[in-house]
């Protein structure tokens, strides 16, 4: 089995980079490869050039400065699981790796190669989704800040042009100390997610909840925030009714459009039913989760 | 032993053809190749290190698993140009002299192989996981495996293999220390 022919550039700066995706005519930036590759092999894409990224070291790198966590989009997947800076910072980001492909495809699998192959079921997304993150994409025309919830422009497309390349994802830090919960419901470990939730969420000092944020994924061609179930609970003691009630406005959100319902696994074998019903599940799931966690380190009491 | 080869003639079309210089088990090796060759294919046609082996050559079996600069990579989702200027080792890298590693000599002690193909996958994914988690639970070994597919085995030789390598590894590190 062979990939079709394809031309080769490997640029080492990003500008160098954006040269190229400008000249060259159906130019394909190659990250991680982790999904490209195969669909390169599945003839699914067709590239008459590849961009090969995993030169260019200024791609590479995190921090965690006056309260935003910045990512180059070329860090890898490993190399966060792995940061005792993102357990420290954005603890959620180790849940949501953790359950991301296997060790060998973290390795080789980047942040902004997720986002810009834009999986439905991709949990990084997810994570961006629920920071309210911004992508900063540069092409040789200029760069641009794109909201998470622009970023979507159709089913595993986000609203970039042809010549433009995704370069940083920066987002506020949490307090201290929140919240926070990241599950997923997939066949078996490791595969696909069907659904998945994540929630930040903070203690307000007196037995109620501050600050929430709650999404689910699998549901549409991009992470749902779940805006009405996050008013509802805001400034809430916090009841086990209280979080089945939040969880029950996902059956009020929008799923895949038509065209997009059956497309690729695993949604090809899983109701739009169904889906609902596991993101109210796990909606339900991850609110009881991140409020425990922010009790737990309320109290000083181990998880 | 193997030498090394010579870089062939200058290279026409950089973009269709490049010299690929690496390190693969600890030898230096510099080969012309197509830029779409991956690595997989690279290792096993132009190196003829057969032991890494192509199971689905689209990044799900983990058959073709390889250690590139100490991480375990997918050698099918990668092209060989990407491996230029990095250390790679292979299962054929993994054993010393002839003997084998604790983790084989359990895989041998244990009955985790039948017919082997996907082995070398395994005892690479298995080699990196134990280098950063040296006393792993049963369900974190299930886990790291959950990128290798054995047809054979049902996975529960496979576990035992590496829970007691880990413990042997352990014993060994302390008996050096």
């Amino acid at each position: 089995m062979a990939i079709a022919p394809f031309s080769y550039h490997d640029p080492t700066s990003v500008p160098e980079a954006l040269q190229l995706l400008e000249k060259l005519d159906d130019a394909k930036p190659l990250a991680g490869g982790q999904s490209l590759v195969p669909y390169l092999f599945f003839r699914m894409e067709r590239h008459r050039h590849l961009i090969d990224l995993n030169n260019i070291p200024d791609l590479s790198y995190f921090s965690a400065e006056n309260g935003f966590l910045r990512i180059g989009a070329m860090t890898r997947q490993r190399a966060l699981l792995e940061s005792k800076l993102i357990i420290d910072v954005c603890p959620i980001m180790q849940d949501a790796l953790h359950l991301i492909g296997h060790q060998a495809t973290r390795t080789r699998g980047t942040i902004g190669g997720s986002l810009c192959n834009m999986d439905p079921s991709a949990e990084l997304f997810g994570v961006a989704a629920l920071h309210n993150a911004t992508l900063r994409v540069r092409s040789s025309r200029g760069n641009r800040a794109i909201e998470v919830g622009d970023w979507a422009e159709t089913f595993m497309k986000p609203s970039m042009a042809r010549d433009e390349m995704l370069c940083e994802v920066t987002w506020k830090l949490w307090p201290k100390g929140h919240g926070h919960a990241f599950q997923e419901f997939s066949k078996r470990h490791h595969d696909y997610a069907i659904v998945a939730s994540g929630a930040l969420m903070t203690h307000d000092g007196d037995g109620k909840i501050g600050q929430v944020s709650l999404m689910v994924i699998g549901l549409s061609i991009k992470p749902t925030r779940l805006t009405e179930a996050e008013e509802m609970l805001q400034g809430k003691a916090p009841t086990a009714e209280l979080f089945a009630k939040a969880a029950k406005t996902v059956r009020e959100h929008e799923l895949f459009p038509d065209e997009f319902a059956n497309q690729g696994y695993p949604r090809r074998f899983v109701s739009a039913q169904f889906r609902r019903h596991l993101g109210e599940v796990y909606a339900r799931r991850v609110m009881e989760a991140a409020w425990q966690r922010v009790v737990g380190q309320k109290t000083g009491r181990p998880e | 032993m193997s030498t090394a080869k010579i870089p062939l003639t200058k290279i026409e079309n950089p973009e269709k053809t490049r010299v690929v210089t690496l390190t693969v088990n600890g030898l230096h090796y510099s080969v012309e190749t197509t830029t779409r060759t991956t690595l997989a294919s690279f290792l096993r046609e132009e190196l003829r290190l057969t032991g890494t082996h192509i199971g689905c050559a689209h990044g799900v079996c983990g058959a073709c698993t390889v250690m590139m600069d100490g991480q375990s990579v997918r050698s099918c989702l990668m092209f060989a140009v990407q491996a230029h200027g990095h250390d790679i080792l292979t299962v054929e890298g993994l054993s010393k002299e002839g003997e084998l590693t604790p983790l084989q000599a359990c895989f041998r002690a244990h009955h985790a192989l039948q017919c082997g193909y996907c082995t070398p996958g395994f005892l690479i994914t298995l080699t990196d996981f134990l280098t950063h988690n040296p006393d792993p639970t049963e369900k974190e070994v299930r886990q790291a495996l959950t990128g290798n597919l054995c047809r054979c085995t049902g996975y529960k030789n496979i576990v035992d293999a590496a829970l007691d390598a880990a413990k042997r590894m352990r014993a060994n590190a302390e008996a050096a220390a």
